[in-house]
């Protein structure tokens, strides 16, 4: 076993969930330009109704994690269309404060729910894990890496090459132009929350498979995320995997020459970084670019 | 018969400006009508109003007798009002043929089917990828299909703007300014692309400032000033009109009696 080849593994690892969690943000942002600071909450509720699947309806896995996506890209469509869409010409702070407010309300409700105990979706005993590349990796962890790449291959195909992925792509470049020639606007607005939150609950369940569930598993997560998303470029959805990838692995070799009780702040620090030397992110458009198209918008 | 598009006592105000001043005017079916005026007098505001993208502050707007007040722009766009914008807009990162896919509406479409809608797996996206090809080839495009739209020269990239306009199969076709910054042989073209479409009973509301170009092109002149129209009639009648003249037409005048 090499101690390099299994930082690197962790890294990956670590970044396959970020980058799911980050796309949800920067979608969101892409076309609304606001931080949906809720998403981290949906992450969670994703992971508690796979469990409660899985414990309480005696489903198979993979069935409750079908199902855990599907409430929560619903439960994502019912934010948006209570929480945000009131506000949606209400400027920038009104819905981040609604968001910061949604997302106490539904660790408040996961607490009241299901408890504050930790729970799990580990399926049997720990698995001895395959030796790759020098490092040691689960079976779980490789089902994480796996189902990530398929997630990501299948958006970018949808994104690409379906009618709606293109109508979205328009709303994330011009929003108004895009209602200006028709797209129904609030419709790819709500499959942009399905999507992100599909995704978010995704996330939460692989977590849920390889370590915890709690109420607030969202927090954390919902921060690394967003700052890969920020890392990336926020609104760039490459640059979403990118960041993810970028920050799981920075954090993982961090602590290689750090203690490693300082992990979680390795995230903040590449934040803080990339904001004063880079702060359109790696992949981003440049602030004039974006800020001379919402100005000149009326010529 | 009644008009396709009425407007009446219109009023948009920004802060204390009063952009657009208790306006009506009308758009005869298959008309071409020319909306002119001084800088500033309003034309753009009145354009943003229609499509939905300023709210008025009173007043009434009417698609074929339906009240436009209070709809989204992507409702009034699918009410069938296409527009073009003085700074060209497009998706200057999709290719031409995107961009004109993304305009056309789709009758019945469900969630599954849009999610879905990719062209080999679904007829009707292949035969919307005709009609835009034959819109394409109406205004000579048809080569740059592949093309991302940033890559085409600028008019080429207007004749873009007003095909993907069309291809909605618009009841009322905005254009601000397609004159503007284009060169002979793309201004006959364009003037000759607006005849065809109100000869096969297509209506037009143009804001220009070339006047030549809008009085050979226009059935209807509506003059703007402060936000109000000062005069409305043919565009020989309009040119004497006295108010018109002392407002936007008297540094002219000496290309007109020539």
């Amino acid at each position: 076993m090499s101690v390099t080849a299994q930082l690197i593994a962790n890294g990956i690892i670590a970044g396959a969930i970020y980058a799911l969690v980050a796309l949800g943000y920067t979608m969101v942002y892409g076309i609304l330009k606001f931080i949906n600071f809720a998403h981290g909450e949906v992450l969670m509720m994703g992971a508690y109704f796979a469990y409660t699947c899985v414990n309480y309806l005696g489903m198979p896995i993979w069935l409750a994690l079908l199902v855990a996506m599907a409430l929560s890209a619903l439960l994502g469509v019912i934010i948006e269309r209570v929480a945000y869409k009131p506000l949606r010409y209400s400027g920038r702070l009104a819905p981040l404060i609604t968001a910061i407010a949604l997302s106490i309300f539904l660790q408040s409700m996961a607490l009241i729910i299901w408890g504050s105990e930790i729970r799990t979706l580990r399926q049997g005993s720990v698995s001895k894990g395959n030796e790759i590349f020098g490092a040691v990796i689960t079976n779980n962890q490789l089902l994480i890496i796996a189902t990530t790449v398929g997630v990501l291959i299948i958006l970018h195909l949808f994104l690409k090459y379906a009618k709606l992925g293109k109508a979205m792509r328009a709303a994330t470049d011009n929003l108004p132009l895009a209602a200006t020639i028709g797209i129904e606007v609030d419709k790819v607005i709500g499959i942009t929350f399905a999507i992100g939150s599909a995704l978010a609950a995704l996330a939460g369940v692989l977590v849920g498979i390889e370590q915890n569930i709690e109420p607030t598993m969202g927090i954390t997560l919902g921060i690394k995320a967003f700052t890969a998303a920020v890392v990336g470029g926020i609104g760039n959805i490459q640059g979403a995997v990118l960041g993810g990838f970028a920050v799981g692995l920075i954090e993982n070799i961090g602590i290689w020459f750090i203690p490693s009780g300082y992990k979680d702040a390795i995230a903040f620090l590449v934040l803080v970084i990339m904001l004063i030397f880079r702060p359109s992110g790696i992949l981003g458009t440049k602030k004039e670019e974006e800020m001379g198209k919402t100005e000149s918008l009326f010529g | 018969m009644k008009p396709l598009l009425e407007i009446e006592h219109l009023n948009k105000s920004f802060g204390g400006i009063k952009a657009v001043n208790s306006c009506s005017f009308i758009v005869p079916h298959g008309k071409i009508v020319g909306l002119i005026g001084p800088n500033g007098a309003g034309k753009t505001t009145v354009f943003n109003l229609v499509t939905g993208f300023l709210s008025s502050d009173s007043g009434k707007i009417k698609l074929d007798g339906v009240s436009l007040v209070g709809m989204s722009p992507d409702r009034i766009a699918r009410m069938g009002i296409s527009r073009t914008f003085q700074m060209i807009r497009l998706f200057p990162h999709m290719t031409v043929i995107d961009n004109m896919m993304l305009a056309i509406k789709n009758e019945r479409e469900g969630l599954f089917d849009a999610v879905f809608r990719i062209p080999p797996l679904s007829t009707e996206e292949k035969h919307n990828e005709e009609r835009c090809m034959e819109m394409l080839e109406y205004v000579g495009l048809e080569t740059k299909k592949h093309e991302k739209a940033k890559n085409l020269s600028y008019g080429q990239q207007k004749l873009l703007e007003i095909a993907r306009a069309l291809i909605a199969d618009p009841e009322i076709l905005l254009l601000d300014e397609p004159a503007a910054g284009v060169n002979l042989t793309m201004l006959k073209k364009i003037g000759d692309l607006l005849k065809k479409l109100r000869s096969q009973g297509k209506t037009i509301l143009i804001i220009e400032h070339n006047m030549e170009f809008i009085m050979n092109l226009c059935d209807t002149v509506v003059v703007l000033d402060y936000g109000q129209e000062i005069a409305v009639g043919a565009p020989h009648q309009v040119r004497k009109n006295k108010k018109v003249l002392d407002a936007y037409l008297g540094n002219i005048d000496v290309k007109i009696v020539t």
